[in-house]
């Protein structure tokens, strides 16, 4: 997944959150073929306890590990960003906004946010050269 | 007469093709939804904006501000979506 490699390359120059919001395509509203397929049929949470639960959907079944925050029931944070069905933010110190991806599911790109955050973070330091060893050393 | 149909035809087929490919292009950037459960919006956050500091639940059940993310030099990936 994207986001996987993003989350590894730059954990540590960038802090990361994920919010688990609304659900995009629930069962009980605008269900899609893909979610059938792949059985993600889940009904659009009414209480806090069933969005936690499909949040641990996502990271039992998709793995997922970047750091997860789940918005409450007002849907605020959604609301705040204008982020449903998905969008990507960067923000500076003291919050300011940097980078505003495009709204979700055509909009959603996470190789563009990175390109955002590749130019925000210092470069990686680059590996230590490998000291020649006698273990590297060509067998004569 | 028959060039002129054809003229005609292409002119209306010209005219279609842009207002669906205008359509689509509105539809993809959330400015035409699709129906009733179609949330999206553009909203009102610009880039150079203040980002609003919310409180959010962390999946392990703590409390964080999102003003606790920016605190630091770093920059902050923020990432909103759900499993379906």
């Amino acid at each position: 997944m994207d986001l996987h490699r993003i989350y590894d390359e730059y954990e540590g120059r960038a802090r990361f959150l994920t919010v688990y919001i609304a659900e995009a395509h629930p069962d009980d509203e605008w269900q899609t073929d893909s979610n059938r397929k792949d059985q993600f049929v889940f009904k659009q949470p009414r209480r806090f306890e069933e969005r936690q639960e499909l949040a641990k959907v996502l990271v039992d079944r998709l793995k997922y590990r970047v750091p997860l925050a789940i918005d409450a029931m007002d849907n605020r944070t959604d609301a705040a960003f204008a982020a449903w069905p998905e969008r990507i933010y960067i923000l500076g110190t003291g919050g300011k906004i940097l980078y505003k991806g495009k709204v979700g599911p055509f909009g959603f790109k996470p190789e563009e946010a990175e390109a955002a955050l590749a130019g925000l973070v210092p470069a990686r330091p680059a590996p230590p050269p490998v000291a020649a060893s006698p273990s590297s050393a060509p067998v004569p | 007469m028959r060039g002129k149909i054809l003229i005609g035809s292409a002119i209306t087929v010209l005219v279609l093709a842009g207002g669906a490919l205008a359509y689509y292009e509105l539809l993809k950037a959330g400015f035409v939804h699709y129906g009733r459960y179609d949330r999206r919006e553009r909203g009102s956050l610009k880039v150079g904006d203040q980002a609003p500091d919310l409180a959010l639940t962390m999946y392990d059940g703590t409390a964080v501000r999102l003003s606790q993310l920016w605190d630091g030099p770093r920059p902050v990936f923020l990432v909103f979506g759900s499993c379906t």
